[in-house]
């Protein structure tokens, strides 16, 4: 019977353990939300700075990497359609697998590729270093100058990179639906045009906007919550980005259901 | 930079700090402060000794609102410490000037936009005057050449001297110092000195911990005794 206690308390003790995580993450989503309807009585010219720098980081130099493989995805996808139905439904497979699901999906992985490992290494330094406090000391309050500007950074960032990718991965395609099955270039886009809905529009770019969320908020909770140890850096990183994409493959699929099943 | 005292009340006649019955607790060590009671009055330097550094170090992060008491009431120019309304501290944390042997600089910003951060991000500063003091400052502590450099590209010394003049220029009402000397060194101890003389002018508190013997004798410090966890008497200097 011993067995019986031993898993209860276990079960009991990760189940509370679970709820307490989950609470302070709502707690801290809810800190970052409540700064989007304040204006900060002062510092607005750092904390516009600190945006602006997040948006360049985050979007423009991103591009040269979401361009490509934004062209290789669409590329790739119309050609193993083509082999499927030749020429027919080709823009209706682009529009259900690059704009409602891929186009996301792919964008959220950049992004926690390129930004969330940045952004947690440098919050988990910060606290490593004492850097936050530096700034506490000085009067400024960090949820403006660091956590404001990456949330607002990093979510426009991906609805804006969003938007690059599709665009791109749709013109990789309809240049493999002309290469491959001699489509013109305009029926491969009436096609698209057609297949896409207003919910699609809208579906995907709420995806967009919660996966900027979703990676803004986990990168700066893992950040701050470091533990004091130069060797619990990597640790941290290591859990923001596989946690980021766990969400939003999770969040991806609840969408999903709630607006197309 | 911002201005002491308040409306209708003198400030020379607010306590600067002021703790009852208050007890911390170091989250990461364990170590326990409790019982203290303490009234610093303007213009006091205080030459804090303890049985424990640990002790000591905890003591001054609780008088620079770092760590939060768990009981108690600690009042600060004459306003009780709201602890559980974080935002409200940070205009406190603003008059406190402290010098720790962690304390750090933002890294990816230069030494000059370290030491304007806090004077460029608060509407209330006045400007002409900040690059005044910077100037002064910057110059007497000898670290002209850092000021378009990053923190991690300057000696340690000289990033200590930064950090020291970054916390001066907030002209802190309250001015906190552990081992100041391995800050400034000897070369620059006695412009330090002056300029914590200028804080006891205006009717700030200077709280010090020294390993070096007859660090601020000037100041006629009292002597502040820290034992088994709680403060045991102010001596008269």
């Amino acid at each position: 019977m011993k067995w019986i206690g031993r898993t209860c308390g276990y079960l009991g003790r990760a189940t509370l353990d679970f709820m307490g995580m989950a609470l302070v993450r709502a707690a801290f989503t809810l800190r970052i939300l409540t700064l989007l309807v304040r204006r900060p009585t002062d510092g607005r010219k750092q904390v516009k700075r600190a945006v602006v720098e997040q948006i360049y980081f985050t979007a423009v130099q991103a591009l040269p990497l979401i361009i490509p493989l934004a062209l290789l995805v669409g590329s790739a996808v119309i050609i193993q359609f083509t082999k499927l139905s030749a020429e027919f439904e080709l823009g209706k497979a682009a529009v259900i697998l690059i704009v409602r699901e891929i186009g996301p999906l792919i964008t959220a992985l950049v992004v926690i590729l390129r930004s969330a490992t940045a952004v947690t290494a440098e919050m988990s330094c910060m606290t490593v270093f004492n850097e936050i406090e530096a700034l506490e000391m000085s009067g400024v309050d960090p949820m403006w100058i660091l956590s404001f500007s990456r949330f607002t950074g990093i979510t426009s960032a991906v609805v804006c990179l969003f938007v690059v990718f599709d665009l791109a991965a749709l013109l990789g395609g309809q240049i493999v639906a002309w290469v491959t099955v001699s489509m013109s270039g305009d029926i491969f886009l009436f096609q698209v045009a057609r297949a896409l809905s207003g919910t699609d529009l809208v579906v995907s770019l709420l995806k967009a906007l919660l996966f900027g969320l979703i990676i803004t908020v986990v990168s700066l909770f893992h950040g701050y919550t470091t533990v004091r140890k130069v060797s619990r850096i990597p640790v941290s990183v290591s859990r923001a980005s596989v946690e980021s994409f766990f969400v939003c493959m999770l969040v991806n699929a609840f969408v999903s259901i709630v607006f197309y099943l | 930079m911002p201005t002491a005292g308040k409306d209708g009340i003198d400030p020379a006649d607010t306590p600067v700090v002021q703790w009852t019955n208050l007890r911390v607790r170091d989250g990461w060590g364990g170590r326990l402060l409790s019982g203290l009671d303490l009234t610093l009055n303007p213009g006091t330097a205080v030459h804090l000794f303890a049985d424990n550094p640990s002790d000591a170090h905890l003591l001054m992060r609780c008088l620079a609102t770092l760590d939060w008491p768990s009981r108690g009431t600690y009042c600060f120019d004459g306003a009780t410490l709201p602890f559980t309304w974080y935002e409200k501290l940070l205009p406190v944390k603003r008059r406190i000037g402290y010098l720790y042997p962690t304390a750090a600089m933002v890294r990816n910003r230069t030494v000059e936009e370290n030491l304007d951060y806090q004077a460029h991000y608060f509407s209330d500063t006045n400007l002409d005057r900040h690059q005044g003091v910077k100037e002064a400052l910057v110059k007497g502590f000898g670290i002209e050449r850092t000021l378009s450099l990053c923190p991690e590209l300057i000696d340690a010394m000289e990033q200590r001297r930064a950090i020291v003049v970054r916390d001066l220029l907030k002209e802190p009402l309250l001015f906190l110092a552990e081992y100041p000397e391995e800050f400034v060194g000897r070369g620059y101890l006695a412009l330090f000195i002056s300029e914590i003389r200028k804080i006891l002018l205006r009717g700030g508190v200077f709280i010090f911990t020294t390993n070096y013997r007859g660090f601020g004798k000037e100041l006629s410090p009292l002597n502040l005794h820290l034992e088994n966890g709680t403060l045991v008497k102010e001596l008269a200097p």
